[in-house]
């Protein structure tokens, strides 16, 4: 028997929403002080004008208080599912007043992107593009990489009993302290710690580079956030392609490769444990499907005529495949060359995507930890074959510590991976019918879906309305790993049917 | 007719086809290797590497790095950003599609950078219709504010 929403839980959902709308006004503070930083007159009103619907929202929305503050696990899975949709609108405000974007569907779309990660872009004119707009997008990256949920239960929510069911509304189930705020905040020292050194050193190559003082600084910070993150977004039209150095793309692959490692293991990495590093089952599978995509793709790139030598090959292929295979999608190469790179090296770059990164990181898509599950879960079956009937098959993971796998996690990862496919083969069908190809449709799906990045050129804003508002849900429901999907409709149907 | 033939032909080899730069991106294939003549707006940064640097050029839709004498570079007073209108670069070079020197990258090696004509700083103006909005939507939010403390005070917003 469902259990029909109460006035109260529309109270509590309403409040949540309306404190993250009034923190995310907050949040445009930054870019507002950075244009009048720059001088951005015109800017700097449109900052003002979005700060301004974002804390009227919050105002209207939290004049009344729930009498309650626990949070039930369905609200909070509604709470983080909906109000990414409210962040994704109100970030678009400022961006649409800048006048790069066609329509309020590109600038929702753009959002929607840097929030969830992806890195998928519709702005016109990027090089002309304003300092403020340009570190918004990036903004967008870093709040949603570390979760609109975790920064409210970090900074903005004291006290509350629910903070779990939020936590895990946001697809973070990991407990690295033993309370959600501690562990919020630690993910926030991880992130401020990393975002000094990055910034740092990739100021002090922005400098080596030729780049002037300022704007070293500033691509330092927008190229941080997006890497940590693992996002994608760039501050120049040809993204890593852009600074023609080699310096800066390993200083981007070391940031975005540890964005896409799980926050606990770099709790326990900062404690002293670092071995686990290499006994994780997560990492395990990470070293492994890194090795088979880059493997995959390699001996595509070889077979094409464009590349001179062995060393430019690799040099493009490790970089892109691990820019996929972390959910970041920074380019070294143009999105025509990409169109021209056979299938095999497609195929390669489309695996790595639809893999992902960590569980408990800024990374998206199925996550190696699921694939490693569902492996050891094949290898469970498989020795159970061979025993004798009366046999007991135990199999072990090692996630943290040591345990026993068990029916439920393998068939928790096999939904969440089923669930995974149908998504990214439902987003290439939309791309089908919209008259593309199939495999630069699955290309651009999966990497919507798995909030990569890369595109092979259909990504435009040309693209048809219906291709851009699939790809805004894909984005929505790959980031929140189907929760918030699954939310939505739970309510719904309890709203509809419940007593 | 000889001579003729000759200035032809030497006309062909001094004069490389002007190709713009979505059609270099685009096509890359057909211009590999090629000596071309293109030009865009230089945007971003100047970044002068010792004897030779980069800078990328745009032609709006799409961006390609030059690779050339930094001498040469230091010829490029506006560079395309916000308000600032980049000079626009004309090139003359090699276009690789995939650079056998830069790992694979596409870009130009450049023997000659000219500017074709001076960018300028735009002066930003108020817009009048921005201003209005975020000031009504400034209003908006502290109303909201003050609608929501007396919602409060007079008991209505009130945990209990």
């Amino acid at each position: 028997m469902f259990l029909k929403p109460q006035k109260e839980d529309f109270r509590v959902i309403g409040y949540y929403l309306g404190k993250i709308s009034a923190g995310l006004g907050i949040t445009m503070l930054v870019p507002l002080f950075v244009a009048f930083l720059f001088r951005e007159l015109n800017p700097a009103l449109d900052f003002i004008s979005g700060i301004g619907v974002s804390l009227a929202l919050g105002c209207l929305l939290t004049f009344s208080r729930p009498k309650k503050t626990d949070i039930s696990l369905i609200n909070g899975v509604l709470i983080a599912g909906i109000s990414w949709l409210l962040a994704m609108a109100l970030s678009a405000v400022p961006l649409f007043l800048s006048g790069h974007y066609v329509s309020f569907l590109d600038s929702l779309f753009e959002t929607m992107s840097g929030l969830t990660t992806t890195g998928l872009s519709l702005t016109q004119d990027l090089d002309h593009l304003a300092h403020s707009y340009n570190l918004w997008r990036h903004v967008t990256h870093f709040l949603g990489g570390q979760g609109v949920v975790v920064i409210a239960l970090a900074f903005f929510i004291k006290g509350v009993s629910g903070a779990f069911s939020l936590y895990v509304g946001e697809a973070r189930d990991e407990k690295i302290l033993p309370n959600v705020i501690a562990t919020a905040r630690f993910i926030w020292l991880v992130t401020l710690v990393y975002f000094l050194l990055g910034s740092i050193v990739l100021t002090i190559i922005g400098l080596r580079l030729g780049i002037g003082p300022g704007r070293a600084i500033f691509h330092a910070v927008c190229i941080f956030m997006a890497g940590w993150d693992t996002g994608g977004f760039t501050p120049q039209s040809q993204s890593i392609l852009y600074y023609h150095s080699l310096s800066y793309e390993i200083a981007t692959f070391i940031i975005f490769f540890l964005g896409s490692i799980n926050f606990g293991l770099h709790y326990l990495v900062w404690n002293g444990r670092r071995r686990e590093l290499w006994r994780d089952i997560e990492t395990r599978t990470y070293i492994a499907t890194v090795t088979v995509t880059v493997f995959i793709t390699l001996l595509g790139l070889v077979q094409l005529p464009f590349f001179a030598n062995l060393p430019s090959a690799l040099r493009v292929g490790f970089y892109q495949v691990l820019s996929a295979h972390t959910g970041t999608g920074f380019m070294t190469v143009t999105a025509s060359q990409f169109s021209r790179w056979n299938d095999l090296a497609l195929i390669g770059i489309i695996l790595a995507m639809a893999v992902g990164g960590c569980a408990c990181s800024t990374a998206g898509a199925i996550k190696t930890l699921r694939i490693g599950i569902i492996f050891k879960g094949f290898w469970r079956q498989m020795k159970m074959i061979l025993m004798p009937e009366q046999g007991i098959v135990i199999e072990k993971i090692h996630h943290f510590r040591d345990t026993i796998l068990g029916d439920n996690q393998i068939a928790a990862a096999g939904l969440i991976f089923l669930a995974y496919i149908f998504l990214y083969f439902a987003g290439s069908l939309v791309g089908v019918l919209c008259g593309y190809q199939f495999l630069p449709s699955l290309f651009e799906s999966v990497s919507a879906a798995a909030n990569v990045g890369h595109t092979i050129g259909i990504t435009a804003t040309t693209m048809p309305a219906v291709l851009k508002v699939t790809y805004i849900l894909q984005m929505w429901i790959g980031r929140f790993e189907f929760m918030a999907i699954f939310g939505l409709f739970g309510f719904l149907i309890s709203w509809a049917k419940g007593r | 007719m000889l001579i003729l033939w000759l200035l032809t032909l030497g006309g062909n080899i001094v004069a490389p086809p002007t190709v713009h730069i979505s059609d270099l991106i685009t096509q890359s294939r057909s211009y590999e290797g090629r000596v071309i003549v293109t030009e865009g707006e230089a945007v971003g940064d100047l970044m002068l590497r010792g004897e030779y640097g980069w800078v990328n050029l745009s032609d709006g839709s799409n961006a390609i790095g030059v690779y050339a004498p930094s001498k040469q570079l230091e010829q490029i007073k506006h560079l395309g950003r916000y308000e600032i209108v980049g000079d626009r670069v004309s090139v003359t070079g090699t276009f690789y599609d995939a650079c056998p020197v830069h790992s694979g990258e596409t870009d130009i090696h450049a023997s000659s950078v000219a500017i074709a004509s001076e960018g300028s700083v735009v002066d930003e103006i108020l817009d009048q219709v921005r201003l209005k909005l975020s000031l009504e939507l400034a209003l908006l939010a502290i109303l909201a504010f003050l609608f929501r403390q007396f919602v409060r005070r007079a008991g209505g917003g009130q945990r209990k």
